[in-house]
Order: C-alpha cells, then structure tokens, then sequence
C-alpha cells in the first residue's frame, strides 16, 4: 500500500509523517476501498472488488482528517483515485520471503538498545519511530491494521498463518534460531495450491512456446489453463469467504510495503534515510538489503532479487484470476499472447514463471514426462 | 539396349567445351557452337546472387507467423490487467507526482 501511495507523494513524507496520520491513512484507505456492492455488480465479499464489510473507524467532522497537506494527494481523487485496491496476500509472502522483515526487526532493536550500529541519523528518527509504532506494535484498538489481541498476540505467527491457508506455503525461514516459527495452522488450507499453480505456470509456457506456430502442432490447451485458473479461483476464494482474511492481508501487505519501499526507493541518488542512517547505499533493492542485513548480521536470502521481482506481478495476476477473468477458454490466450503495453499479462506471466523457477528450483518450463 | 551416359572418366577431354570448368563464364567455343542453337544461359553473377537472397529473405519475413490478435474476452482480461495495474501502480512503475522529491535533498 505504502509503495502505491509513494506513486503520489514522495516517500520522504511518508517516511517523516506522525505515526497517527499513517495509521489514519491506512483507516481511511480501508474506508475508501474499493467495494462493489450494487445488485448489478453482484459481488461476493471476498471478491477483488469487494473484499470486506467491516467497517472502519467512524467517519469524521469537517476538522479531520488529521493529515498533513504533503499527504493529502493521497486522497484526493486523481488518477491513482479511491477506490483503493490493495495487493493480494501472496506480495506480503514473496517480499517476507526475503527476510526484510527479520533483518529491519534487527535494525530497529539495535537502534531501541544501544549504538552498535551507530547513532541513528536525525532523518531516520521519524522513520524509526514509525516502523516501531506500525509494525512492532499490537496496533491502537479498533483500527483496520491492528490483527493482534490477547487470542493472537504474535505479529509473525500472525501473518503465517493466512499464508498457510490460502498458499499452503510456510515462509523460506524460521525464527531467529534457526527452528521452524511456531503458529496455529488451519486445517482448512489450500495445499495443491503450488502444484495447481507450477501446473498452470506450465501449460501457459506451453502457449507462450507456440503461440506463433504455424507449421507445427499446437499442444497448447486453452480449457485446460481456464480449469486450472478456475480450480485456483476456487481455492483462493474458498479461504476468503464473506470476507474471510481480508483484514490480515491488508495488514500483511502494508506491513511489507513499508519496507519494500525502504529499499525499493532511490530518488537521484537519495535513499531511504534509514539505509543513509545504516550506510547501506547500494545499487538495486536486493543490494540495499543484503548491505542493511550485513550491518545487523541477520543474512537475508540469496534469491531476495526473485523474490522482490515477482511481487508485484504475481500479485496482480492472482486478482484477476480471483476476479474469474480466465475462468475461459477463450480469455487464456491473454496469459500467453504478446499484446503491447507495459502492463500485459503475458508480460506478467513471463516474469512470474523465470522468477518462480529461480525460487523453487522447479523448472516450469520443461515438459513433463509422463511414466511408461 | 538404351545407350547409357558415359561416366566423368569416360568424357571427351579434347574439346575447348570440356576443358571449362564447370559453372564458369562462357567460352568462345560456347558461342561459336558448330551446331548452332542457342546461346546457353550465363549462370547467375554474384550481384544475381545477393539479389536473389534478398528477394528469398523478404518472402520469409513477410511469412513470419504474427501472433493471433486478442477478440472478446481475451481482450477483455488485457484491459482488467491493465486496469488492475493501474490500480496498485508503484513507485516502480512510475515516479510520484509530489512537488519536491525529497526534502532532505532540499536540506542538504
């Protein structure tokens, strides 16, 4: 979330804004968000344009909100307009993945303890203050973000679990220690969520092999991608049903934006000021954060390069296969045609399927061989 | 009995038109032909050549196999995409609108 609103304001204001003001910016986000609730729509909550019912905090008299005038592009309507739209929950997973969270924990515990790394630079104070008020804390009552209480009081077990039951997947690291994090994992959980997925990853690199085949035989199945897309549409919804897991992703995404827009932002050679503050310019988001994670002594994972790449394409593309867009046969060939324009599922698609080979070391791309 | 072409080891080696090598220029002996006739056909220079190549190289593009254009709903699912994009469009895909892009570049 925070990265989209870095697409409007600069992200020095974002970084430098009161605590408040952020976490009534993610409450009035929540209150203007995207929700087709009309008859014709006919929306199930859950659906990418209908998440939620719950309602945020009260709305407020003429004197709020209590934004500053840098950020109240935000909420203007504008291009990037409310309604908004939030990223799916697989951002947070392929960003966590990384271990930014684990690594930016470390640096923040450092700077609340002593001055191992230094006395934190005047720029990084807001920056601190913000990431320890948002993300390291239970949150203040009854605002959208705040997922932990006393029934579920970890912040890290809290967002393992909505990944253990829409993906099936457990993050790549456990805690500090090196053993498996400990959560509460459902038994309602969609566990051929990955082989359904690396299975559709594969019949759409089918396609895109052959989409210009003209003298060969096209083995590319179409009904087969919609059943698939379907049978993930399924999956997925099932776990969100009226609504179901909405709060916690939009918790889990704005958690890793903040972050992810730490080490993504790089302005004319400006940074972040905490990576200033740590010294830990580099070249490239990964680059920054293996430099911030040398500096704690916490490795971030080798691959952070994957993960960070495929974010944001593997997020948009499980909306709209939320959305039941490929629920068809003949609305496929738009995962595997080239069309131009910079935002193209094939494009889309395309860098999903290298990144995810990187990741899991299963190549997509091959063909199956069947037993004799 | 059909007569059979004779073999290369057998072939008349005392006329001027065998000794030329084979796909050379024509030789004087070609067009004073004693038989008469026609003139046999030059072969191809090196100039017919690459225009020949360019020409077989310009059919071939213009065969290349272009991608089938999207109808109905695939082009449908182009345009949610592109709609979806714009909807979650970051810093990465563009930069942000704000006058000032950092006030601590200002400061410094």
């Amino acid at each position: 979330m925070f990265r989209q609103f870095a697409a409007i304001v600069s992200p020095d204001l974002l970084f430098n804004a009161h605590p408040f003001e952020l976490a009534w910016l993610l409450e009035e986000v929540w209150r203007q968000r995207l929700n087709d609730d009309t008859t014709l729509g006919n929306k199930s909550i859950g659906d990418p344009s209908r998440r939620s019912n719950l309602e945020p905090t009260p709305p407020y008299t003429n004197t709020w909100p209590p934004l500053s005038a840098g950020l109240q592009p935000i909420l203007d309507t504008g291009e990037l307009t409310p309604p908004f739209r939030w990223d799916h929950l697989i951002y947070a997973y392929m960003v966590e993945n990384t271990r930014a969270f684990e690594v930016f924990r470390r640096v923040v515990f450092e700077f609340a303890h002593g001055e191992k790394l230094g006395a934190p630079t005047a720029e990084s104070q807001a920056w601190l203050r913000n990431t320890e008020e948002l993300f390291f804390k239970d949150g203040a009552p009854f605002f959208i973000t705040s997922v932990a209480s006393h029934l579920r009081s970890d912040l890290r077990a809290n967002r393992r679990n909505p990944y253990q039951r829409l993906f099936g997947m457990e993050l790549n690291h456990g805690g500090d220690d090196g053993k498996p994090y400990p959560y509460v994992k459902a038994d309602a959980a969609n566990n051929d969520f990955v082989s359904t997925f690396e299975e559709f990853l594969r019949e759409v690199w089918v396609g895109m092999t052959f989409v210009t085949a003209t003298a060969s035989s096209n083995p590319t199945d179409p009904a087969k991608i919609a059943t698939l897309a379907s049978k993930l549409k399924n999956m997925l919804m099932s776990r969100r049903q009226n609504g179901n897991l909405s709060r916690e992703e939009f918790s889990a995404v704005t958690a890793m934006a903040w972050f992810h827009l730490a080490l993504e932002y790089k302005n004319n050679n400006d940074n972040a000021p905490i990576i200033q503050a740590l010294r830990a310019e580099a070249n490239g988001t990964e680059q920054r954060l293996f430099k911030v994670a040398e500096r704690v002594g916490l490795p971030a994972h080798g691959l952070s390069k994957h993960f960070f790449d495929i974010a944001d394409s593997i997020s948009r593309i499980l909306i709209q296969i939320e959305t039941g867009d490929f629920d068809f046969a003949d609305a496929v060939p738009a995962l595997y045609t080239p069309v131009p324009g910079p935002n193209t599922p094939e494009a889309a698609m395309r860098e999903i399927i290298t990144h995810w080979t990187a990741i899991t070391g299963r190549d997509v791309k091959a063909r199956k061989v069947a037993p004799s | 009995m059909t007569k059979q072409p004779p073999d290369q080891d057998s072939r008349p080696r005392d006329t001027a038109a065998a000794e030329k090598p084979e796909g050379g220029a024509p030789t004087a002996a070609d067009r004073h032909h004693p038989g008469g006739g026609t003139v046999p056909t030059p072969p191809p220079t090196p100039g017919d050549l690459a225009a020949l190549l360019l020409e077989l190289l310009r059919k071939i593009n213009s065969e290349v196999p272009t991608t089938p254009p999207l109808q109905g709903r695939a082009e449908d699912a182009v345009t949610n995409f592109a709609s979806i994009s714009k909807d979650l469009r970051t810093l990465a895909d563009g930069s942000f609108t704000a006058v000032g892009s950092s006030n601590r570049s200002k400061r410094a």
